[in-house]
Parts: C-alpha cells; sequence; structure tokens
C-alpha cells in the first residue's frame, strides 16, 4: 500500500475511515458469529478501529489486515473475561454471555434460576404466543425450522433426509424466520 | 454510520426475509467470505430499516432455544424429529450413503431420547452413547446440556439433591443449569468435577483426563481407590479452575497441571476438526482413532512419545497418518482395518 500522504495518515479520524471502509464488514461478521447482538457488534467494531489507532499514536500500522483480527480477538477475550466477572457477581445474570466459541452449535441457553414469578409468567406468555405463531406455517416449513434451529442439523443433512435441495431447504427456513420475526419480533 | 431521512420504519414481509436470508449467510456452517461480509455491512447500513429487520430477525432464530426443554417445545421437536424420520425412512429404499444412515440413527435416538424426556423419571441410570463419526447433543430433565463426541459414553443419574454424571469413555461437553441445590457432579476416570451452573469441557485420552472450563466455575477432586462410587466423598484435594484454564491429569497420579487453555482447541471437536498441540505421537493416535473405523497404531514405544501439533479432519486417519510419516521420518503401512507407523527399516 502506497502512504500517499504521510500528514493525512496521522489523521485519526481518516484512519479510522479507511479502517472502517476496508474491514468494517469483516469485523461485524466475527463479532455478530460470536453471539454479540448487531448494537453490539457496532460497538465492538467501533472499539477495534480506536485501539487500532490509539496502537501507534495515530500512526497506520503498515499491514492492517495483520493486526485488525488480533486487536479484534483481544477484544473479545477482554469482553468475555469482564462478563464472567460480572456474571459470576450477578450470580447467573439474564444477559449471560454466548458461547465462546464461534460455532453455534451449543450456544447455551439462558441458564436462569432465579427470576421472580412475573418474569416467569411473561416468558411462559411469550412462549404460548411463539408457539401459536409455529403453528401457523406450513407443517414442512415448521419442521425444517425445529430441525435447524433446535436440532442443529445442518441444511445438507435435512436436504438429504427430507429428499429436498439445499436451497429449497434454506428457503423453508428464511420464510420461517420472516414470518416469526414478523409475529414475536418485536422488541 | 449516516442514514437518509426518508428511511420509513415499516418493516414488511419482503424485507423480514431480506434480513432472514442474510442471516443464514452469515450464521452459516462456514465463515463468509470478506466479499459476502462487505456485502452484508453495504445491506445492513444502508437504512435503518434493514438494521430493524436484521434484529427482529435475530429474535426469531433463537426464538425457541432458551425453552428448548419445555414440554411443548420437545413435542414439537419430536415431530420435526419424526417427521425427518419418516421422509428418510421413504428415501432409504432408494439409497443413502452410510454417513446419511448414520444421521438417521443419531434422529432417531435423539427422538428416543425425547420421548424419554416426558415421563418423569424417579431414579435409574440413563446411558448415552455415541457411535464412531457419530456426533450428538442432548437436554437433560434439568436444562443442562450434554454434547457427545463421536465414540463417547456418558451416564447419567439424577436424584432429589444431587445431578450426577460418569464419561466412561470419549470426550463431552457439558452445559450446566444452574441449581445450587443440586450439585452437578462429572466423574472422569479417576477424577471428579463438581459444579452448580457452568460451561465445561472432559476429555478421557488414554490416562489422562483433560478438563477445561469454558464458563462459571469448577472443582476437581481426586477420587481415591476405595470411594470411586461414594455418593459423597471427601477427597484428599480439590483444585479449582477459572474460566480458560485446563486441567490435565493423569489416572492413579496424584499430581496435576493447570495451565490456560486455547478455548477454541478444547472445543474444536464440535465443528469436526482435531486439534493436535504439544501431544505425544500415542495421544494423538488415541484422539485420531476416536473418529474412524480404520485406526492408527504406532508400533515404535521411541516414535509414540515424540511431540506432535496440527490440526486435521475428525474421520481422515490417513491424512494424518501420511503427516506423521513425513514429519516424523515413520514408514505408513496402510492395511484395511488398521494404519501401522514405524521407524523405516534402515539400510
Amino acid at each position: 500500500m502506497a502512504r500517499t500522504s504521510a500528514a493525512n495518515e496521522r489523521q485519526p479520524d481518516a484512519l479510522i475511515a479507511r479502517l472502517d471502509a476496508r474491514f468494517r464488514g469483516p469485523l461485524m461478521v466475527f463479532f455478530l458469529r460470536r453471539q454479540f447482538a448487531r448494537a453490539e457488534a457496532e460497538d465492538l467494531t467501533q472499539e477495534v478501529f480506536l485501539r487500532m489507532v490509539g496502537r501507534d499514536g495515530g500512526e497506520a500500522p503498515e499491514n492492517p489486515e495483520v493486526y485488525v483480527f488480533q486487536v479484534a480477538a483481544n477484544l473479545l477475550r477482554d469482553r468475555v473475561r469482564r462478563d464472567v466477572a460480572r456474571k459470576a457477581d450477578a450470580h447467573a445474570s439474564l444477559d449471560a454471555p454466548g458461547d465462546l466459541t464461534a460455532s453455534g452449535i451449543t450456544n447455551h441457553p439462558q441458564l436462569v434460576e432465579d427470576r421472580g414469578p412475573e418474569r416467569v409468567l411473561l416468558a411462559r406468555e411469550m412462549l404460548a404466543e411463539a408457539l401459536r405463531a409455529l403453528d401457523e406455517l406450513g407443517e414442512r416449513t415448521r419442521h425444517i425450522y425445529i430441525l435447524h434451529r433446535l436440532e442443529k442439523m445442518r441444511h445438507k443433512e435435512i436436504a438429504a433426509l427430507l429428499g429436498l435441495s439445499v436451497s429449497a431447504v434454506e428457503k423453508h427456513i428464511i420464510r420461517a424466520v420472516a414470518h416469526l420475526a414478523e409475529r414475536c419480533g418485536r422488541p | 454510520m449516516t442514514h437518509s431521512a426518508s428511511d420509513t420504519m415499516r418493516i414488511d414481509r419482503a424485507l423480514l426475509e431480506e434480513a432472514a436470508a442474510w442471516r443464514l449467510r452469515i450464521f452459516g456452517e462456514d465463515e463468509p467470505c470478506p466479499a459476502d461480509a462487505e456485502a452484508f455491512e453495504r445491506w445492513l447500513s444502508a437504512s435503518l430499516g434493514h438494521q430493524e429487520a436484521f434484529d427482529r430477525s435475530g429474535a426469531a432464530w433463537d426464538l425457541f432455544e432458551p425453552h428448548a426443554a419445555e414440554p411443548e417445545v420437545i413435542r414439537a421437536r419430536r415431530d420435526a424429529l419424526e417427521f425427518a424420520r419418516q421422509s428418510g425412512a421413504r428415501r432409504w429404499a432408494n439409497r443413502l450413503t452410510r454417513r446419511a444412515g448414520f444421521r438417521i440413527a443419531a434422529s432417531l435416538a435423539a427422538a428416543a431420547v425425547l420421548g424419554a424426556v416426558t415421563w418423569p423419571i424417579i431414579d435409574g441410570v440413563d446411558v448415552y452413547r455415541t457411535r464412531l463419526g457419530e456426533r450428538r447433543e442432548v437436554t437433560l430433565l434439568d436444562g443442562s446440556r450434554v454434547a457427545l463426541d463421536s465414540d463417547s459414553r456418558v451416564s447419567v443419574h439424577y436424584t432429589r439433591d444431587a445431578r450426577r454424571l460418569t464419561l466412561e469413555k470419549g470426550q463431552a461437553r457439558f452445559d450446566v443449569a444452574h441449581n445450587s441445590a443440586r450439585p452437578f457432579s462429572v466423574t472422569a476416570g479417576d477424577r471428579r468435577v463438581v459444579a452448580t451452573g457452568t460451561a465445561f469441557n472432559i476429555e478421557l485420552l488414554g490416562k489422562r483426563v483433560n478438563v477445561t472450563l469454558i464458563e462459571g466455575s469448577v472443582v476437581v477432586a481426586t477420587l481415591t481407590k476405595a470411594q470411586p462410587l461414594a455418593p459423597a466423598p471427601k477427597p484428599a484435594k480439590v483444585i479449582s479452575l477459572k474460566a480458560g484454564q485446563q486441567l490435565v491429569a493423569t489416572a492413579g497420579l496424584p499430581t496435576e497441571q493447570v495451565a490456560p487453555a486455547k478455548l477454541d482447541d478444547a472445543t474444536a471437536w464440535q465443528r469436526g476438526k482435531i486439534v493436535l498441540d504439544n501431544l505425544s505421537l500415542e495421544d494423538a493416535a488415541i484422539r485420531v482413532n476416536r473418529y474412524a473405523d480404520r485406526k492408527v497404531v504406532v508400533a515404535d514405544p521411541t516414535a509414540a512419545a515424540m511431540t506432535v501439533s496440527g490440526v486435521f479432519q475428525a474421520g481422515d486417519p490417513e491424512t494424518f497418518a501420511r503427516a506423521m510419516a513425513q514429519y516424523l521420518d515413520l514408514q505408513a503401512a496402510f492395511g484395511d482395518r488398521e494404519i501401522i507407523l514405524s521407524k523405516p527399516v534402515s539400510g
């Protein structure tokens, strides 16, 4: 990468803008896949850029692609540590961090014991509503959604079992997710 | 990020499907390529409506996850598995690969497990096992989850005031539902891991027991010969683990090492990967052999003690054997049932 204007590069804002243009997408994906919500992923992505700028006093690193995911991994580690410590303090709080692995296979459920009766009641009502929305889907779409999201089967496996193409399986999942989002996705 | 003033917050069905399609791509089995990631980011930042739709699709994505063990959800899961089984059985008549056959067997087993969950089991031992090449996740009565690696076995004994499990073979990850009134313990070899609510991975590797704490806290106790099955052992020594630490113990030896763990490595098996990090060739072979019919045999004791590292695909002992032969200057003899690694005949 040619250094066009050294003076310009020292401007943290200009550097951040450059990093942003190049790495925002991959970093967002990195954090989203590690179980952070969109807004959190945006904050973390921004934090990576700030750390990148901070590390050399605003000097652009020679090969940002070498550092950027290292910085992201460090940030992730710090965050998980903090959350674990916080969780230990709060004694199993509701906003438990997600699984530490990249795969979504074993995101632990929110394992919460100590919640008030109102909360339990509200959760029951939401579940009843979610099950009604699930029932509104076609039989095949409903089963495919469950096989994918709860039984954690791969698209390929579902396709092989049901004698469908992988893209057909994906269309069923998309339809189910969109329907459930429409019915139950409001925060 | 800037948003045009013309952003309308009307989220229609088409937009939700668009968001769901992106979610499927971003959270797919493989990490999306940079071009996809950038395209996704362009879509996401194009409007507030896109962000709202993406967030809502997230709620729908994990909608039943926290309720996976509720009876109504278990019913839906059983119906889905039964549906898959029947469709699969119909297709079985045609031709199915061996792997697909395994999957159906796994689904059947899961259906049987789910069936069992609806009856309250008062007392008794449940045994969960996986065959070669099979991976399986079960939700226990209290919502705790056990993910079993290939060729592994876990027995579960729940009573009113204790949740007692034994890893009899192989490897498993435990995600424990919090309940301080009913301690959750897993016995592996002559070590016992005790937790209240946490997530950890245990691997039996030859005579070794590897305990990796993913989050929360656990204590690991050494059981003496006289009391391996005693309900409330008074162990001589108890070691506390912190999240991100791994304990390596050897059966029969009172000492153990505790070191920071690479969590991604410890749970790599859940992604079908075998990660070897400074392991003796002997232990590496035990791990590789967990996933395949064709066993790697290390015939030479000097070679067995050599240290190896690397990442391999589970179920592919051939590549592992070839790599080892090359790195350690060994000879690999490929038989039908086994691959023998030995010192090359000199001369």
